[in-house]
């Protein structure tokens, strides 16, 4: 056997791990999108809902217009793909619940079969959205954890593969849970 | 919704009446000494005729060797043993021992089952149709089923529930070259089978078992460290996955676990929640002489019971929700 034939099985074995790794990363990443992406369709589905909350509030009640005037403009402004980092969600999601808020003073307004309804709807996209947030962050753990370990981190180096934001609860969330 | 049951197992044994066991448990006690005493005598007689027939042979072997005279002794006290344990087995009236398990399996189990659920039919000599077992998808092979202790009944008068011991196991007999017959038979499956109809479908199928060597197809990893340690999940709706399997539902999985070291797996195929936990044997009564009714297993078996029902109860619960 030709003894050059060495060195360029263990430099293809490298690059076959290499790219092996490679891959993985990328999958990783793309898990992480996948579920970026869930987390956006829930949000959408309950941003969508915030026209029959105006509705109805505007039927019942005397609101405050500006909030009402808020929620609806930042509710046009959202794109769920451009907002990969929830903020401007965070955003919408607090206003919504300053509605739902002062809702709760209205008994008239609770009491209505097309509040309760909203209030079902909402119910459900809450709990999934809960859900998919738990497994966005189980993405990101994972992809995370291999972008720091060895050796992957030099991959993930070379071909600048950063490090994904973890969803965390904004701090009226964890206000609510200290209530409970 | 329905009564509440009683979760703490020394109220429940407090408050269950002994009294009616005592005579049958008195008799297979009594049972049980005259057989030993029987085989006693038996056994006795026996190694004397044996220790005469060779008495000749114990004096030389003593004069020879030490060793060799010490090791016949122990030979004939071995054979006393299996003596014993033979005549005991021998002589033990079975017709007692029925009239107990008849007893502890109508009385204790059915109390428990009656203390969990309602409308109990519970059936001690029946079994779960193999049909119902095979609906659970567990895709094992097996030859040999075999099931008994069915009871059927209602879990917070609402819910449909069936469940019994099963067991399945493959048999496997080959011939060698010297046309020896050899038979194999490893058990599959062995333990308390439930099944629960649930009122809605969840729309999805969901598999919760005990680590697999390989990775399944649609297996999703879960954000609880512990639990990701001891159990696997399969399902094809992630987000639905998600929304059953809180932190309380996981933790009470991870708590049974620990506390009972007992494997099992839950399935949840549209509206049917498939439980099944590897006890081996259950339900069968162990004769005490200390105790009428022998306390650790009846509180094993109360535990096993009280954890399908926890279990349910979370799980129905969160399937039921309209969130889901």
């Amino acid at each position: 056997m030709e003894l050059w034939i060495i060195p360029v099985i263990i430099v293809a074995v490298f690059i076959l791990i290499f790219i092996i790794m490679y891959n993985n990363l990328l999958s990783k990443r793309n898990k992480v999108k996948r579920s970026v992406s869930g987390v956006g369709v829930y949000l959408k589905q309950r941003f969508d809902l915030i026209p029959n909350l105006v509705e109805i509030c505007n039927k019942y009640s005397n609101y405050e217009k500006e909030i009402l005037e808020k929620i609806v403009k930042l509710r046009s402004e959202y794109v769920p793909e451009e907002d990969k980092d929830f903020e401007k969600a965070n955003e919408i999601n607090s206003e919504m619940n300053k509605i739902i808020g002062i809702a709760e003073e209205y008994p008239e307004l609770k009491a209505s079969e097309q509040y309760l309804n909203l209030q079902k709807s909402l119910e459900k996209i809450e709990s999934q959205i809960q859900a998919a947030r738990r497994a966005y962050n189980i993405d990101v753990t994972e992809y995370n954890t291999s972008i720091e370990s060895v050796p992957t981190n030099i991959i993930a180096k070379l071909f600048k593969f950063e490090k994904a934001n973890l969803f965390e609860a904004t701090s009226e969330e964890r206000e609510n849970i200290k209530i409970k | 919704m329905g009564k509440k049951p009683e979760t703490s197992f020394e109220n429940f044994y407090d408050k269950f009446d002994q009294t009616e066991f005592e005579e049958p448990w008195k008799r297979t006690i009594k049972s049980k000494n005259r057989a030993m005493k029987i085989s006693l005598i038996i056994s006795g007689v026996l190694n004397t005729i044996e220790t005469f027939f060779f008495t000749k042979d114990f004096i030389d072997l003593a004069e020879n060797s030490i060793f060799q005279f010490m090791l016949c002794l122990l030979l004939i006290c071995f054979n006393t043993d299996i003596f014993v344990i033979f005549f005991s087995y021998i002589f033990r009236s079975k017709k007692n021992d029925v009239k107990y398990s008849e007893m502890y399996k109508r009385s204790l189990i059915g109390g428990m089952l009656n203390n969990f659920y309602s409308d109990v039919n519970y059936q001690p000599f029946s079994g779960i149709s193999k049909n119902i077992y095979d609906s659970g998808l567990y895709r094992e092979y097996y030859n040999k089923y075999y099931s008994d202790d069915f009871a059927e009944m209602m879990f917070k008068e609402k819910y449909s529930v069936r469940l019994a011991e099963v067991y399945t196991a493959f048999e496997d007999t080959n011939i060698d070259s010297d046309g020896h017959t050899h038979t194999t038979i490893a058990t599959k499956f062995y333990g308390l089978f439930a099944q629960i109809f649930l009122t809605k479908s969840i729309g999805c199928n969901l598999r919760i078992r005990q680590n697999q060597l390989f990775k399944q197809y649609n297996e999703i990893e879960m954000d609880y460290a512990e639990f990701e340690k001891m159990f696997d999940v399969d399902t094809d709706d992630r987000i639905k996955a998600m929304q059953i399997l809180t932190h309380d539902v996981m933790e009470e999985l991870i708590n049974f676990k620990k506390n009972t070291n007992c494997n099992y797996d839950v399935f949840i195929k549209g509206n049917i929640l498939y439980i099944r936990l590897h006890t081996g044997q259950i339900f069968e009564s162990v004769i005490n002489k200390k105790e009428v009714i022998h306390k650790n297993t009846a509180h094993r078996y109360f535990n096993i019971l009280k954890f399908l029902y926890n279990l349910s109860d979370k799980i129905l619960t969160i399937t039921e929700d309209d969130n889901i």
